[in-house]
């Protein structure tokens, strides 16, 4: 049987409360929403303040920036999370926490406000999805027990899972329509259709850039090199969660 | 604490009566823009709406013309169109825009407009929502933001439940532009929703922080997750890959032909509309506080080949019309953007052709405060811009671009006329 009454070579009381299952399950179930709400907060505004355009906009998810970007920022606070829950409780599900929050926040935000207030259509104004790329980071953290190599084919494969991921309910929008001479996806058209003041048509930042090298296969390619950022950003958001979860400065009553 | 709760209840209810009180605001938030960007900038003119009142599903235009100021009027703080977007301003989707023109010219897609230079646009619209909405014509210029047109209350009747906006997609599928994929969206939302749901649950049904804590301190870390853990979490990896495979393959299949957003340029030629057929020269231009009134000695030389006389002047949306010459179009055009009586001339006798003459204008009405250009005299760049409309004999309209310098007064200079006029 495991030995709970010691923590790091020192002597715990054995009647201390902290011992007792109902009260620190009590005070878990305390935390974790309060942690929700904070992470639904930051991690939401910290990817409209950085990819917000991108993730808002049907007409704003085409194959290269947004494919690109939005792996690169959304796997900051999972590897900050992976940190906190991995290094002090080895708890593996930081992403999946990560992404849910997003999505919870978003989904309330889209739903509630841009639809049911300002009466754009869902379809306009749907979140990318993150959980493919989440889960396989969570797994391979737990599988491999080591954030290097998390950070290494964890970063890749968030990447590369995030657009095949989103295509299953985006395709649809790409088909093609004739509108007023011009051809155009769907995309496009709802787009243009739903007024937006605020966002003229050539604020659009999307298919703008070269890769002509490649062809017609600038997803793929965006893809990688999104993969290939993520492992850095997952590197770096990993010390990001270190210094975040430094309690030295809180001084201990035992 | 009595006191303190108390003030607290009573403030309360002050502020919620306060806000009880607040109107709401939905129209004329175009005075917030400087004068200076709506009086150099674009100039429109001959706007109309179609309709003003429509119900749901039903479509109205709104079209008219607008004169890209010259490079003399251009302000320095603003950019220039040469990347700008015909656009709508209205309070969000109320109306889905259906197409919109320049010179027969789609505009889809943005475009660049030449300094000095006149085009017409089209927007055709259909009723969505049931209102009363402030309907601007706008363009949207890249780096220097919207340069907003008159506006007009249109009327929307109706409900909503009854729109429908369908289009034919070049694969033979019509389809409904406010619904369309809305059910697999949620669907595929809602599985991947559940797949990391199941995934949290997994951990959040055990215990967490405190014991996992001390066996991490205590050098145990190792032992808290188990070979089943550790399977789980290869299923989870297989199954996050196969899913998203599935999910590619089904889309690939149901939707074979696609195509990437389209990110194209427009390209539009100006209309071929011949302008400063009257030559200006601007000679002084004040802006009397006290009295709500612009007064411009200009020197107007007629190269056309008829008598003109002097209709308007237009700046910033506003139309100051002389009533002694009218001026076209003033039929169906906001109130309160029309001074009908709010131009004079010191000579409005016809300008013979190649006649060169020095007179004075004078443009006053109330619409210089409520539309807020007489902070203009407090603007970095203390220069106006605007439109002079001459009328021929035939009744042939001409615009003149004018613009320059505008002094303030602040003290009654008693209807003085400006300066020595030669």
């Amino acid at each position: 049987m495991a030995d709970t009454t010691h923590a790091g070579g020192q002597a715990v009381a054995p009647d201390s409360p902290i011992f007792k299952g109902a009260v620190a399950r009590g005070l878990e179930w305390v935390i974790v929403p309060a942690v929700l709400l904070v992470i639904i907060g930051s991690f939401h505004l910290h990817i409209m303040l950085t990819i917000g355009d991108w993730d808002f906009w049907l007409d704003w998810k085409d194959r290269q920036w947004w494919v690109t970007v939005s792996p690169v920022l959304t796997i900051t606070y999972c590897a900050a999370l992976h940190y906190i829950l991995w290094e002090h409780f080895r708890l593996p599900f930081g992403a999946t926490f990560a992404i849910t929050t997003l999505l919870l926040g978003e989904w309330i935000v889209r739903f509630l406000g841009w639809h049911m207030w300002s009466h754009y259509p869902v379809n306009l104004v749907t979140p990318a999805t993150f959980f493919a790329s989440a889960l396989a980071l969570d797994a391979i953290l737990l599988l491999t027990g080591s954030w290097v190599i998390t950070g290494l084919f964890g970063g890749i494969i968030f990447g590369v899972l995030f657009f095949p991921n989103n295509w299953a309910w985006l395709a649809a929008y790409h088909v093609p329509i004739e509108m007023n001479g011009q051809v155009m996806t769907l995309a496009d058209y709802i787009g243009f259709t739903n007024v937006r003041a605020g966002t003229p048509e050539y604020i659009r930042i999307i298919e703008r850039g070269t890769l002509r090298t490649f062809g017609q296969h600038s997803t793929i390619v965006s893809a990688f090199f999104s993969g290939f950022l993520s492992i850095f950003v997952y590197y770096m958001w990993w010390f990001i969660g270190k210094i975040f979860s430094n309690v030295s400065y809180i001084k201990s009553g035992y | 604490m009595k006191t303190l709760l108390r003030m607290s209840v009573g403030l309360g209810i002050a502020l919620a009566t306060l806000a009880g009180t607040m109107s709401i605001a939905f129209a004329h938030g175009e005075k917030a823009q400087e004068p200076f960007l709506r009086m150099r900038t674009i100039q429109w003119f001959d706007v109309q709406w179609s309709k003003e009142t429509l119900a749901v599903n039903e479509t109205m235009s709104m079209s008219g013309k607008f004169k890209v100021s010259p490079r003399s009027s251009w302000p320095q703080a603003t950019a220039t169109p040469k990347l700008a977007f015909i656009n709508v301003s209205i309070p969000g989707p109320v109306f889905h825009r259906l197409g919109s023109w320049s010179n027969g010219t789609s505009m889809m897609n943005s475009t660049s407009f030449e300094l000095g230079k006149v085009y017409d646009f089209k927007v055709d619209l259909m009723g969505r929502y049931p209102g009363k909405w402030h309907m601007h014509a706008m363009l949207n210029i890249k780096d220097a933001g919207p340069v907003i047109g008159p506006g007009k209350f249109i009327t929307v009747t109706g409900s909503h439940a009854d729109f429908l906006h369908e289009v034919k997609t070049l694969t033979n599928e019509t389809v409904n532009v406010d619904t369309y994929g809305f059910a697999n969206n949620i669907f595929w939302h809602a599985v991947w929703a559940l797949f990391g749901a199941a995934w949290l649950v997994f951990w959040l049904v055990r215990p967490l922080f405190f014991s996992r804590y001390r066996m991490v301190e205590a050098g145990r870390g190792n032992e808290l997750n188990s070979r089943f853990d550790k399977l789980v979490g290869f299923c989870v990896l297989v199954g996050a890959i196969v899913l998203t495979v599935v999910g590619y393959v089904q889309a690939e299949a149901r939707w074979p032909v696609t195509l990437p957003l389209q990110s194209a340029l427009a390209s539009v030629e100006p209309l071929d509309m011949k302008t400063n057929q009257v030559k200006i020269k601007l000679k002084r231009a004040e802006y009397r506080v006290p009295g709500r009134e612009m007064a411009m000695i200009i020197e107007a030389t007629n190269n056309s080949n008829q008598p003109v006389r002097l209709g308007e002047f237009a700046t910033a949306t506003v139309r100051f019309i002389n009533p002694e010459v009218g001026s076209q179009g003033t039929e169906g055009y906001p109130d309160y953007l029309l001074a009908e009586n709010g131009l004079t001339a010191s000579d409005n006798s016809p300008i013979q052709p190649g006649e060169t003459r020095i007179f004075q204008v004078n443009a006053q009405d109330a619409a210089f405060e409520t539309e807020r250009l007489s902070s203009l005299i407090f603007d970095p760049d203390s220069a106006f811009g605007g439109l002079l409309y001459f009328y021929g004999a035939d009744g042939e309209r001409m615009l003149s671009d004018i613009g320059g310098t505008l002094v303030p007064v602040f003290v009654n200079s008693d209807g003085k006329d400006l300066g020595q006029i030669n």
